[in-house]
């Protein structure tokens, strides 16, 4: 008696996009209707392939005719026996053929680990009263309730807006949401960025440095970058050097446009960045330089301008 | 001069003309549909019986005075109007201003004289004076009258004596206007005659002469936010410029390479003035700081303390500016410096709030907006600094930001910032805004700003 077959029609990446099952001696694979199993895909033939039992429980794949031979691993045949894990290819579309003997694994452990709900919830306060506190020490006029309720609300739902996101992009390709753990993403990279951008500000202004100041934009991207290479390792934890690799890319390609178009504002006569935050005398750790030093900039300056007016010179 | 330049003081000037070409465009219209109202408008705008003396003096003088246009070389379209009068039979004087675009651009313009008998006629620039807006010009066809100087010294003009100012108004004919001498401008670096009485856009370049017929200035600005308040140019300026510019016509294509020597060696004599003027000191609360001791200086305060709600940190601001700007093209008057100083005190801001309060008042303002045409992209530097011992002067953070001028090699636009760091509730932020100055001059005005910026004792 011949053992049942599953036909698999997969994806490029081996995902299982259909099963068949049949149970004859012969089953028939094509785009006719007399098939047993009808593939929809105009380059299939419409008999295409057969698929028999051998004495010994082997599955034979043949070709119906010259014209509808099949690839396995890009080689061409017309005639084979094929196991469990061969990848056929007729047309466009990948076939594999397993029967009821072919030993699957174990079930694997349930690992979801439980939502910390604490820690989340710790983690998002945090941020929370970081920017509060930042938003009360750049209170310069009048001090008013909304303005700090508006600011909290408002960043708390763009922080849930953008896990949610993520947790429907998680549910559509993963089958599941694990909105805990996007929503620990977001506000962990948040609060990352935000003690950063306050530790560089606070530096600049410290060690009278403009570069860390000016650091701040491009650490923005390095952060949307990690943040969103963590939420597609929760959505599938596959392939992680492929997804840094893009991310990195388009990291990369975020600082390029905006320092690009920064450098379009400059020389369209923007405003350079000067360090406009400052902070209480007291956060002074450098020490204040001599005039001679500052003069030495200033000359150095010139020479810049120079060059802009022989470049402008040259342009012209 | 009609068009974008058509009167120097631009910030006052252009309001005006813009008003004045919306009444010229509406009054023809308005005619033209309403006879009867033509008519009223017309007596009702019927001008005042002028004096004989009036009448004498333009008779003498109509075939004297030119229009002066400036046109497209490619179209023959007029661009700017003004005036001008003869000095010599064939050479007249006229500001620099109504012939700037063709010093400029001599390839995209052409000069063009009208007289009173509406012969016409091409203009040559043989040379200009650009620190006093004049200009000297040569016509082709010589003709029989020309206007002589007044002698006299202005010490010798009397406050209240009668001038006539004339020229061809908004190209609706030569016209005479009576007015007033009444002496020196006060405060402007650049000597200019006060005259009351009605310059009107297109007399620029025209003469203001005495009773007897001689010039005693010239036509160059009038103010809008005023009444009859209308400058001249000294006579004596043209006088200079008559006898040292060439009688021959220089190439076109150098005068803007003079226009840039012009403009150096004005700009340094200015600030060379200004350095020896030196500072003298104002006091802020308990900080110490300098404002130029030049003549030329007019200053303005200002508090934000009746602000509703109450401001959280009182601000008294002071608001020096030098009368010395001069007229480049219709879209760069350059020679103004801006000494500012805000005096900060928190009411109840802490020491963090106190210091972003800080920062917003430090946003740098240039005194002209950045034009790609003129000037290449600004550079800043920064940094903390202490320029006086510390028994002196408190540290300061110092920002220099600077833009050069691409047709005016060694001038620059530089503004130095400097906020005090040495109180948590209390701070000076001090701006120094020098408008094209070389680089060296900049400095020494820098260092001499930030060595007066002390501590009270």
């Amino acid at each position: 008696m011949a053992k049942v077959i599953w036909v698999e029609i997969v994806s490029r990446s081996g995902q299982v996009m259909a099963r068949h099952r049949s149970a004859g001696p012969v089953l028939r694979i094509g785009r006719s209707y007399h098939s047993d199993i009808i593939i929809d895909d105009p380059t299939v033939a419409p008999d295409h392939l057969r698929v028999t039992q051998n004495d010994d429980g082997g599955i034979l794949v043949e070709a119906t005719n010259d014209a509808t031979a099949f690839t396995i691993k890009g080689e061409r045949r017309e005639r084979s026996l094929v196991d469990g894990d061969t990848v056929l290819r007729i047309g466009h579309t990948s076939l594999r053929i397993r029967d009821e003997t072919y030993a699957v694994p174990a079930a694997a452990l349930v690992v979801e680990p439980k939502p910390r709900w604490i820690e989340l919830s710790a983690l998002i306060i945090v941020a929370l009263l970081i920017n509060g506190t930042t938003l009360w020490l750049n209170e310069i006029s009048e001090p008013r309730l909304s303005r700090y309720v508006a600011g909290m609300v408002g960043l708390g739902a763009a922080v849930l807006l953008w896990s949610g996101l993520w947790a429907l992009i998680s549910r559509i390709f993963a089958g599941t949401a694990r909105f805990p753990r996007h929503l620990g993403i977001a506000a962990g990279t948040f609060l990352v960025y935000t003690i950063y951008t306050i530790l560089a500000e606070t530096l600049a202004f410290s060690l009278s440095s403009g570069l860390i100041f000016g650091n701040v934009a491009t650490a923005f991207w390095v952060v949307l970058g990690v943040a969103c290479f963590l939420h597609l390792q929760v959505i599938a934890p596959s392939h992680a050097w492929v997804k840094a690799g893009i991310i990195a890319v388009l990291v990369v390609a975020g600082i390029a446009a905006q320092l690009a178009n920064r450098s379009e504002q400059l020389k369209n006569g923007a405003q350079p960045s000067i360090a406009e935050t400052t902070f209480p005398p007291a956060f002074r750790l450098a020490r204040a330089q001599s005039e001679e030093q500052f003069f030495t900039a200033v000359d150095a300056l010139r020479e810049k301008l120079e060059a802009d007016r022989n470049a402008s010179a040259s342009a012209h | 001069m009609i068009g974008r330049n058509m009167e120097f003081v631009p910030r006052f000037v252009l309001v005006f003309l813009l008003a004045v070409a919306l009444l010229g465009r509406a009054i023809p219209a308005s005619a033209q549909d309403n006879p009867s109202t033509a008519q009223q408008n017309t007596e009702t705008a019927r001008p005042a019986p002028v004096s004989s003396t009036a009448e004498r003096i333009f008779e003498a003088a109509r075939g004297k005075l030119l229009q002066i246009r400036t046109e497209l070389a490619a179209s023959g379209r007029q661009t700017t109007l003004g005036s001008a009068f003869l000095v010599e039979s064939d050479l007249a004087i006229t500001n620099y201003h109504v012939v700037s675009q063709y010093v400029l651009e001599p390839n995209l313009y052409r000069l063009e004289y009208f007289n009173a008998a509406n012969d016409h006629g091409s203009l040559q620039v043989l040379g200009f004076d650009i620190a006093d807006d004049l200009a000297l010009v040569k016509i082709d066809h010589a003709q029989p009258e020309h206007f002589a100087f007044d002698p006299r010294k202005l010490d010798d003009l009397i406050k209240g004596e009668q001038l006539y100012a004339m020229g061809n108004p908004l190209d609706i004919g030569f016209a005479i206007v009576e007015g007033t001498y009444n002496g020196l401008v006060e405060r402007s670096y650049t000597p200019r005659i006060h005259f009351s009485g009605a310059v009107n856009p297109g007399m620029s370049g025209g003469p203001a002469v005495a009773r007897n017929g001689d010039v005693v200035g010239i036509n160059v600005a009038t103010r809008l936010d005023g009444e009859l308040v209308s400058f001249l140019v000294p006579a004596q300026y043209a006088v200079a410029l008559l006898a040292h510019a060439p009688r021959d016509p220089p190439k076109p294509e150098t005068l803007r390479a003079e226009l840039g020597r012009q403009l150096a060696a004005r700009q340094t004599e200015l600030y060379a003035r200004l350095e020896a003027a030196g500072l003298q000191a104002a006091t802020f609360g308990p900080y110490v700081a300098g404002e130029s001791k030049a003549g030329w200086f007019t200053c303005w305060g200002q508090t934000n303390a009746e602000q509703v709600p109450k401001p959280r940190a009182m601000v008294e601001t002071t608001n020096c500016s030098s009368e010395s700007d001069i007229f480049v093209a219709g879209d760069l008057s350059v020679g103004r410096v801006f000494v500012t100083h805000s005096y900060i005190r928190s009411v109840d801001l802490n020491a963090f709030q106190f210091a972003t309060y800080v920062s917003r008042q430090n946003g740098l303002q240039w005194p002209a907006r950045w034009h790609e045409k003129w000037y290449t992209p600004p550079r800043c530097t920064q940094d903390f600094i202490r320029a006086a011992p510390a028994d002196i002067g408190p540290p300061v953070e110092a920002i220099w930001c600077a833009r050069a001028y691409k047709d005016f090699p060694d001038l620059y636009d530089v503004a130095l910032t400097t906020i005090t760091q040495d109180r948590n509730g209390e701070a000076l932020v001090s701006r120094l805004s020098l408008q094209a100055v070389t680089y060296e001059a900049a400095r020494s005005l820098a260092k001499q700003f930030l060595a007066a910026l002390q501590w009270q004792k």
